[in-house]
């Protein structure tokens, strides 16, 4: 570009001292590094937080116990064991189930 | 960043941060606004510096993020008309501005101009740059430029005109 280079004559009437240019020029540069460091820092940091997320959540997909119900293992009845828990009031039981442990335990008559 | 191209901006920065000042001044009006203008440019070439096509002188590419930053600045800062006389006669309010009467004068009839005339004058006449030069920093067709020019100087010389007559029919 064409520039006067003769502070004392620019033609828009602004004449900028050779010191605060200096000044003017060394915090520009300086702004702008440090802008492009805290940018680059901000980056790396976004891509380790990434980085973490992703490993726990891999972590949580293959340690989590299945959504399946589990299976519990079945606990054995005998009729009478099933009688004796009616008799002493401990279950409640619909006519219908009533009927057929009777049916099971030879009762004819309740 | 290759320390090559830190070397290369840090000159760049210092040749040219005395001319960045003065156009981001004409166009913010604000010493302190002026500065921050080059800082943010600066910051903005800095993080840009590989994407720099070379289509254009260096220095031209660098020319207009100042230029961008302060038309930001200005929208900025002032979202409805102003009513600051300083600001409507367009005088730079920084301790390294100084102006006679003419010069007064002649910023009060650039202010008075629409924003395109206003920057192309300001670059044309102010900063001596070639129309090239120009069009490139605002993006424009030189042709237009020139038209812009124009109507610029025309409309300066009227308004010039009219301000001696009135100093003479003064004195």
């Amino acid at each position: 570009m064409n520039f006067s280079t003769e502070p004392h004559k620019r033609r828009d009437g602004i004449h900028v001292p050779d010191d605060f240019a200096a000044q003017l020029a060394e915090r520009a540069t300086r702004a702008a590094v440090a802008a492009t460091q805290r940018r680059t820092r901000m980056r790396r940091l976004t891509w380790t937080a990434a980085a973490i997320a992703a490993v726990f959540a891999s972590g949580v997909l293959v340690l989590r116990p299945s959504s399946a119900p589990m299976n519990t293992p079945e606990v054995e009845l005998t009729a009478d064991e099933a009688w004796t828990a009616l008799e002493q009031g401990e279950v409640t039981l619909t006519e219908d189930e009533l009927l057929e442990l009777a049916e099971l335990h030879g009762i004819t008559s309740l | 960043m290759q320390p090559d191209a830190l070397r290369d901006f840090t000159e760049l920065v210092q040749r040219h941060a005395d001319q960045w000042y003065r156009a981001a001044l004409r166009i913010v009006l604000d010493h302190g606004s002026a500065q921050d203008c080059v800082q943010d440019a600066s910051i903005k070439m800095w993080s840009n510096w590989n994407s720099f096509r070379g289509d254009a002188q260096r220095s031209t590419w660098a020319y207009r993020f100042v230029v961008n930053e302060a038309l930001s600045a200005k929208r900025r800062s002032r979202p409805v008309a102003t009513t600051d006389p300083s600001e409507l006669a367009g005088i730079p309010d920084s301790p390294y501005f100084e102006a006679d009467a003419v010069l007064t004068a002649l910023y009060a009839a650039v202010a008075q101009l629409p924003e395109q005339q206003r920057l192309v004058f300001q670059f044309r006449y102010f900063d001596e740059l070639p129309y090239a030069d120009i069009a490139h920093i605002l993006g424009t067709s030189q042709g237009g430029l020139k038209a812009n020019y124009h109507h610029a100087v025309a409309k300066i010389k009227k308004t010039m005109v009219g301000l001696n007559l009135d100093l003479h029919s003064e004195s």
